[in-house]
């Protein structure tokens, strides 16, 4: 009885009265510097990634530029659309004053650094691509066509490298200012620069929503330019917005599990699992969405797109896309203690990040292959196109990506210390 | 002492600490949990997070049920729709219609629907499962009458009829937590 009375007393010490733990405090900035093995690792992914994309185009023979194209186009895309998910994230966060996240900001805020890069290969692939990847780019092709003649205001390069400037330019600008401002409060701790980031998150998401809409539709579905859908925007916003938080979550894993950011507790990765999840699912609905209208309408104009996906040799990576960007994070993320669970956390998020290269690689590659093949007067094309050059272009802007993120988030720290809502997001709890 | 609560076991009392806050809810139900006194449960007038941690509660099977009875909408909403667009024998016969050129079992216009069922059942099993397992219907006596509990005030209710209960160290316990008020309650 005397023993029990002792163990209580002690656990009452331990656990009653203060409750100290309840207030956890940051003391000072937390400091991050980019381990030498993680710089190293991106060094070699930028060599491998260069390497193959030698081999790729010295192998690749004649009549294959299209193909280079359309995989520099693809992995250009994919990483703006990460780290601008990334941007649209912060905003969502300041704009609805969530408390829950403050801790894990700094991660996708380093996210949004990327952009210049994906400025930098976007207009590459405007200025020397376009000619392999877009019909419309053809004069001689939009003269003799009574719809791309009608297109034309929009489907030209001007206005494509105009909107790779304005729109990727804009969103480099805007998280700029939203980074530029948390920073700012680390040092002289003012309310003001969160009501100002509300300002400009409100600002950015209504540029991002216009922008990522035109973009996707200039950049992504006028590589079949007679084939249109309404849904297309919203489509790309929501792969965007999961490869994103899968992207986050996965850089949260590596900080918390080496010990980078002590303050990050298994209920932020949950919330970012919850992300993940949730537009996984968004993805799928609006998947759905546009496919079942047009499948439900059957009108010529609309099946194309999908008839082409569904020959042969496309339709196992066409099922294959839904099950990696819906089912498998679905299923797995559904069970709350999964979301908690770093082991569970990492497999998926690299599952929605390939399920977003194959999305975005399904909507190109089937098309400019079909427009080069009937251009090029080729005989035979026949997707799917898996090797170097579609690995090469991938590997070498991931390790820019690993490259410039980790060495971002190494100048501030990784913890914004003022921010008000700070307090809340160390004592969230799920 | 242990006579006392005896006695209170037997008239079914239970030791009630009642809070003017969540975070003084929230350290004294750690606090009697970590003494090993015996708590019956929490009455809150909305849910306080890290309550059910410190009380110690396991997880919850509702999701469980939610799952099952998403299961069920989906089932339905597939055996309904089967049944009516496709069935037809000599003895059991749906009304299959055709609609727009497309197949009499075509899965992809089954989509919306199942989502809908799916997510109905889901919703509405969850709601009534969720009262069922809490005894909130019609007919039911509640347990306790504890004024305020649906307002602003927080109840710790200390079950005396299980072991390691000791009145002394309860109430030293609960007014060293920030208790406004200790009584014993009455329950049905």
């Amino acid at each position: 009885m005397s023993n029990t009375h002792e163990h209580a007393a002690e656990l009452e010490h331990h656990d009653g009265h203060g409750h100290d733990h309840e207030h956890a405090e940051v003391s000072g900035p937390v400091t991050f510097a980019v381990p030498g093995g993680l710089k190293k690792g991106a060094f070699g992914l930028i060599a491998v990634g260069a390497i193959l994309l030698g081999i790729g185009i010295a192998t690749a023979g004649e009549h294959s530029a299209w193909r280079l194209w359309s995989n520099l186009l693809i992995s250009s895309l994919f990483y703006a659309f990460v780290a601008v998910g990334a941007g649209f994230i912060v905003a969502i966060m300041h704009v609805t004053k969530a408390g829950w996240g403050a801790v894990t900001r700094r991660v996708p805020e380093a996210m949004t650094t990327y952009l210049p890069v994906a400025l930098l290969t976007m207009l590459v692939v405007g200025g020397l691509g376009l000619h392999d990847l877009y019909e419309w780019s053809h004069p001689d092709i939009v003269a003799e066509d009574h719809l791309l003649r009608h297109k034309a205001a929009i489907l030209n390069p001007t206005f494509y490298m105009s909107i790779v400037v304005i729109f990727i330019g804009g969103w480099w600008l805007l998280t700029t200012l939203l980074r530029k401002n948390s920073v700012a409060q680390d040092s002289d701790g003012d309310v003001k620069h969160t009501g100002k980031n509300v300002v400009t998150s409100v600002l950015f998401l209504i540029f991002f929503g216009l922008s990522i809409t035109i973009g996707s539709l200039v950049w992504l579905m006028s590589v079949e330019p007679h084939w249109f859908s309404t849904m297309f925007g919203v489509y790309q916003f929501a792969g965007a917005h999961k490869a994103a938080a899968a992207a986050g979550t996965l850089i949260l894993v590596y900080l918390s599990n080496n010990g980078h950011n002590k303050y990050l507790k298994p209920d932020h990765l949950h919330d970012w699992g919850k992300m993940m999840f949730a537009f996984s699912t968004f993805w799928a609905y609006i998947w759905v969405s546009q496919f079942l209208l047009i499948w439900y309408a059957n009108i010529p104009e609309e099946t194309g797109y999908f008839l082409l996906r569904q020959e042969p040799s496309w339709m196992a990576l066409f099922a294959l896309n839904v099950i990696l960007n819906w089912v498998i994070p679905f299923f797995t993320l559904l069970p709350r203690p999964n979301k908690r669970n770093p082991a569970i956390l990492v497999p998926v998020a690299i599952v929605v990040l390939l399920g977003f290269w194959l999305d975005l690689y399904l909507q190109v590659m089937p098309a400019t292959s079909h427009f080069a093949a009937e251009h090029l007067k080729l005989e035979h094309l026949h997707g799917p196109f898996m090797g170097a050059l579609e690995i090469g272009p991938m590997a070498l802007l991931g390790g820019v990506f690993l490259l410039i993120v980790p060495a971002m988030m190494a100048k501030v720290s990784l913890v914004p210390v003022k921010d008000p809502y700070l307090q809340e997001s160390l004592h969230h709890q799920q | 002492m242990s006579v006392q609560a005896t006695n209170n076991a037997n008239d079914n009392q239970y030791l009630v600490g009642i809070f003017d806050d969540e975070d003084l809810i929230l350290g004294a139900t750690k606090a009697t949990r970590g003494a090993g006194l015996p708590i019956y449960d929490c009455y809150t007038p909305y849910p306080v997070h890290g309550l059910d941690t410190a009380q110690g509660l396991p997880r919850s099977w509702i999701t469980y049920a939610t799952f099952g009875f998403a299961a069920l909408g989906f089932c339905t909403s597939m055996f309904m729709q089967t049944y009516t667009q496709a069935i037809e024998t000599p003895f059991w016969s749906g009304w299959p219609l055709i609609i727009g050129g497309k197949p009499f079992w075509p899965l992809t216009a089954f989509v919306p629907i199942l989502f809908e069922l799916t997510v109905l059942f889901a919703g509405i099993g969850t709601a009534l499962t969720l009262l069922a397992s809490n005894k909130l219907y019609p007919g039911n006596k509640p347990k306790f009458s504890l004024p305020g509990i649906t307002d602003d005030r927080f109840a710790l209710v200390l079950d005396p009829g299980q072991k390691g209960f000791d009145e002394g160290r309860a109430r030293d316990l609960l007014s060293r937590h920030g208790a406004s008020e200790i009584t014993w309650v009455q329950g049905q």
